[in-house]
């Protein structure tokens, strides 16, 4: 489109110049801006102010948003001119004249006389503040961001899983609330809905919340005793078991303070409970051990009743009174015992060997444990013929049965072996008997028995009772024998890991502990005392020392009752 | 100082010369300073407090407005002179300079003229 | 000293209080572990936390502050120079008090909102002390309102001087001067994009209609140009006279509109970082409140 623009300026001698202009433009724009292909300055005139186009035989006027041209005095914000219409924008008057030819529009332009300076400068946007940037735009809708994001909406998944529905995918849930992972176990039981465990808003998790599900945890102490001291009450579950930290660490805090707060103090604070004060574990903070030992609680009256009881002492002055005579000094001198099989010494897993636990021993009884050496033969002439272990009455019976069959039937021996006589033995029982041959075998039986029970024999392990009654069968008692299996039943310590320990293993290391090998008899108690454990352990961070704290031995939640039962008495 | 009818014009012990509040606007200062320093204005009206300006853009926010519009009464009451008595009543000085975060705004006396004309060359 | 800057303002005192608050904080933090795990919910945790929740809190007041002309509470300048060296006292405390343990959680928002309003607070004080320098440089002391009026002042002479001259070349230098771009919109004032345009009536040009064209006229060399090849063209002395000393004008034009176009970048760089620091610290205010509250929902 051609464009004539004719503008009307004051000559400097009183009169008015035209200055014509050519110009062509697909659209004529008009404003302040300066890339407007005709440009007006003033006040009311806006960067973009409005346009034309011609049409055939007029032109269309169109303002932009928030402008008006006066057209013909009228305010319009669009219409169509045509030659000798009068344009008015801001203070400019343009009058559409008719296009002389190759134009399609003409234009006289009286500019405004007033435009000041400072319409001028307001053309120009100079500071950051006149553009769309706002700072308080900005911070309203970031805050409102922040706070739909992190509280509102979060807080609306949170009702929606309380009411039993499900959490809208891909929103915020209240997981934004989350202090930081938890433990696997317990991410798949509650981790997707934080109300499993966090019960109620602005409380702390609840104990009975933890017990929802772990159903069978002890308490370290009765409510009954705890309330016999000065302590307070319990420690909630939350104290040692801090979640929302893994995988950094795990749920139980190990820390001695937390056991020391009130077993450093049971001397001022346990009340009318007597513990022993712990403050660590050394020689000055811990107590010596003290060994869990099973013993007679009586002695026994004629109906043979024997009740056995639990009692504490300490290592060093601990006796057993297991009723078993026994010596590891002589079992374990190669000069005095060795193995059948290869003619060696005993080794301590000839007999003791490590449970599935790795904490204890298979326990200790005749068939497994002694039996491979020790026959229960009675008659030299008779060594397939043995005792059974079992009651006293039984045995007594068979030796009894035995010699009573060899003396009326002598040409069947009660014996598979048989064995020539050498006419240099002595047999003291056919040279004294001259009765009837019943009664000489009993009395070879009964000598024999009280053999067994008063010289060699089951009395060389058992301790027996001689009651003096005429009646044999009710004259030896043998003491019922109980093998302590757990010196220890409030702590765990593994077997499994110290059979390696600085450089030994085998009998090796098992004798750095268990000092056996000067005992003789089976009331020594050979549990190490805390000393010996110092030799490689502290509760303080050394170079030469394996660390310990509390619950590396003990165990604040009670071992369970099934373990009590099995641990407490081997047969 | 002596054209001011009620004496409300006053030089300070410190040398700022300064208009206090008995001004009646007759506006002799004005045509007689030589440094061109007084103006005569009116009474500025009441705007929204910086809690609104801050929050809600509310006004024309603080510190003055260059083209205000005066209410009648205030318009009634007259124009008064005013200009910089580098804040003497404030206690701490001038308050431009209290106000300038970047220490860029000093007063100094004129003993520390060489010292500023020392640290310019260098 | 007549001027100190805002990092040693009196002897930087503020430095060394961040740095006791640094040094207390440390200590405070080396006394967790054991029977808690190190983080924002030991005894340790909580009193770092309020730490560092009144110290953003503080260091927000310096808007109002700033804006207080009437208080006597210390000098805006001390305030700034406190802020600058507690903000970034503030990331180490933070630091210290979450004991590092993050997550896709708000308590993780709240700290990386922080972060990025210290980091937006760094490089404000990087533009705080070396702009004023090329702003003062670049505009010889002379304030925006005194360019401008330099600016006016050559705009009328260059009026007058365009009304003397033939039309074409009149047009064409008046429109240089009305079609003239300064500033503009955010990245128009940052990078000092020059749109200046002029209309230009070339006979010999591709119109043959004689049509005027709106071209670029980029720090105004395009008119100058078109004034300076006509001068050969000048059929009288004295309109090459009247060209000469339009070009001169046209020439101290594009220098003061130089000196301008620098003055609003640098301005505007200088204004850039808060666009970003203050609406973060109105977000972190929120994320904070949020943090807090939510800690003690889940307690």
């Amino acid at each position: 489109m051609d464009v004539l623009l004719r503008q009307l300026r004051a000559s400097p001698d009183g009169g008015t110049e035209y200055q014509d202009t050519e110009l062509s433009a697909e659209l004529v724009s008009l404003g302040s801006a300066a890339d407007c292909t005709i440009q007006l300055l003033g006040e009311g005139v806006e960067a973009r102010h409005a346009t034309l186009r011609a049409r055939r035989h007029e032109i269309a006027i169109a303002c932009e948003r928030r402008a008006t041209v006066t057209l013909n005095g009228r305010r319009v914000t669009s219409g169509t001119a045509k030659p000798g219409d009068l344009l008015e924008i801001g203070g400019h008057r343009l009058r559409v004249l008719e296009p002389p030819s190759g134009f399609e529009l003409a234009l006289e332009w009286e500019p405004d006389p007033q435009v000041a300076p400072s319409a001028y400068e307001r053309a120009f946007r100079t500071e950051l503040s006149m553009t769309w940037l706002s700072r308080r735009r900005a911070a309203w809708l970031l805050a409102a961001l922040v706070l739909a994001t992190a509280l509102l909406i979060p807080y609306g998944s949170l009702l929606r899983q309380r009411s039993g529905a499900h959490a809208v995918p891909l929103l915020p849930s209240d997981q934004m609330w989350s202090a930081g992972p938890l433990t696997p176990a317990h991410q798949l039981a509650a981790g997707q809905h934080c109300g499993s465990c966090h019960q109620q808003l602005f409380v702390h998790v609840r104990d009975a919340t933890c017990r929802e599900c772990h159903r069978g945890i002890g308490d370290h102490v009765q409510p009954a005793r705890l309330a016999q001291t000065q302590l307070g009450p319990s420690q909630r579950c939350a104290e040692c078991h801090q979640e929302h930290h893994a995988p950094v660490t795990g749920l139980v805090v190990r820390d001695n303070a937390l056991c020391v707060d009130c077993h450093g103090h049971s001397d001022a604070r346990f009340g009318a409970l007597k513990v022993r004060p712990v403050a660590g574990f050394s020689l000055t903070t811990h107590p010596a051990f003290t060994v869990s030992l099973i013993k007679p609680a009586n002695i026994p009256d004629d109906s043979g009743e024997l009740r056995w009881t639990v009692h504490r002492e300490p290592v060093g002055t601990a006796r057993e009174q297991s009723n078993l005579k026994f010596s590891h000094g002589q079992h374990l001198d190669p000069e005095r015992v060795t193995r059948a099989s290869d003619r060696g010494a005993l080794g301590c897993s000839d007999c003791h060997t490590l449970d599935a636990d790795g904490e204890h021993f298979v326990p200790i009884t005749m068939q497994r444990s002694c039996s491979a050496c020790h026959e229960l033969t009675f008659d030299r002439l008779a060594p397939d013929r043995q005792l059974p272990h079992g009651k006293p009455r039984d045995a007594i019976l068979l030796i009894q049965d035995y010699f009573v069959h060899n003396a009326v039937a002598p040409s069947e021996p009660a014996s598979g072996f048989h064995r020539r006589r050498m006419p240099e033995e002595e047999q003291p029982e056919a040279a004294t008997c001259t009765g009837p041959a019943l009664g000489c075998a009993l009395k070879r039986a009964q000598a024999e028995v009280e053999n067994q029970f008063t010289g060699r024999g089951c009395v060389s392990c058992h301790e027996v009772r001689d009651q003096h009654t005429s009646d044999l069968l009710e004259r030896f008692h043998v003491q019922p024998v109980r093998l302590t299996r757990d010196y220890f039943p409030k702590v765990h310590f593994s077997h499994r890991l110290h059979a390696v320990q600085k450089g030994k293993s085998g009998d090796a290391a098992c004798l750095s502990c268990h000092a056996v090998k000067a005992s003789k008899s089976s009331t020594g108690v050979f549990i190490p005392d805390l000393p010996k454990c110092l030799e490689c352990h502290s509760d303080r961070l050394a170079v030469d020392r394996v660390t310990l704290q509390c619950s590396s031995c003990h165990s604040y939640h009670p071992i369970t009752t099934y373990d009590r039962l099995r641990e407490a008495v081997a047969r | 100082m002596k054209d001011c009818p009620p004496n409300a014009i006053r030089r300070s012990a410190n040398g700022e010369v300064f208009i206090d509040d008995t001004c009646i606007g007759c506006g002799n200062c004005q045509v007689n300073c030589p440094y061109g320093v007084i103006r005569m204005t009116y009474e500025a009206p009441g705007k929204p407090g910086l809690w609104s300006w801050l929050l809600f853009g509310a006004g024309p926010g603080v510190g003055e407005e260059r083209n205000y519009e005066p209410t009648a009464a205030q318009k009634a009451k007259g124009k008064k002179a005013t200009k910089c008595d580098a804040c003497g009543s404030l206690g701490t000085g001038p308050a431009c300079v209290q106000a300038c975060p970047t220490g860029a705004a000093v007063r100094i006396g004129p003993d520390q003229f060489l010292d500023l004309a020392d640290q310019r060359r260098r | 000293m007549i001027h100190e800057d805002i990092l040693r303002f009196r002897r930087a005192r503020y430095a060394w209080w961040a740095l006791c608050l640094v040094a207390m904080s440390v200590a405070i933090y080396a006394t967790q572990g054991g029977r808690q795990r190190p983080g924002g919910g030991t005894w340790q945790g909580y009193v770092l936390g309020t730490l560092g929740a009144l110290l953003i809190v503080w260091l927000a007041l310096l808007g109002i502050r700033k804006r207080s002309y009437r208080s006597t509470l210390g000098s805006v300048q001390g305030w700034t120079s406190a802020h600058v060296w507690l903000g970034l006292a503030l990331v180490l405390i933070a630091t210290l008090h979450c004991a590092g343990l993050f997550g896709w959680n708000v308590h993780t928002l709240a700290y990386g909102l922080m972060c990025l309003v210290i980091a937006s607070g760094i490089v404000g004080l990087y533009v705080y002390l070396s702009m004023p320098r090329q702003l003062a440089a670049n505009s010889g002391g002379l304030s925006r309102a005194a360019l401008f009026a330099e600016l006016f002042g050559l705009d009328r002479q260059g009026r007058e001087l365009a009304r003397a001259c033939d039309p074409v070349v009149g047009n064409a230098v008046r429109s240089s001067i009305e079609r003239t771009s300064l500033g503009g919109g955010v990245l128009r004032q940052l990078l000092a994009i020059d749109r200046s345009l002029f209309m230009r009536t070339d006979p010999q040009q591709a119109q043959p209609s004689g049509a005027a064209l709106v071209v670029g006229n980029t720090d105004q060399r395009a008119v100058i140009d078109y004034v300076a090849r006509r001068v050969p063209q000048a059929a009288k002395r004295a309109e090459a006279a009247n060209l000469q000393a339009l070009i001169v004008l046209l020439s101290r034009r594009q220098a003061v509109l130089r000196r301008i176009r620098r003055d609003i970048q640098l301005q505007a760089w200088l204004q850039l970082w808060l666009y970003v620091h203050v609406p973060l610290t109105f977000a972190l205010i929120v994320a904070l409140i949020v943090h807090i509250l939510t800690t003690f929902m889940y307690w």
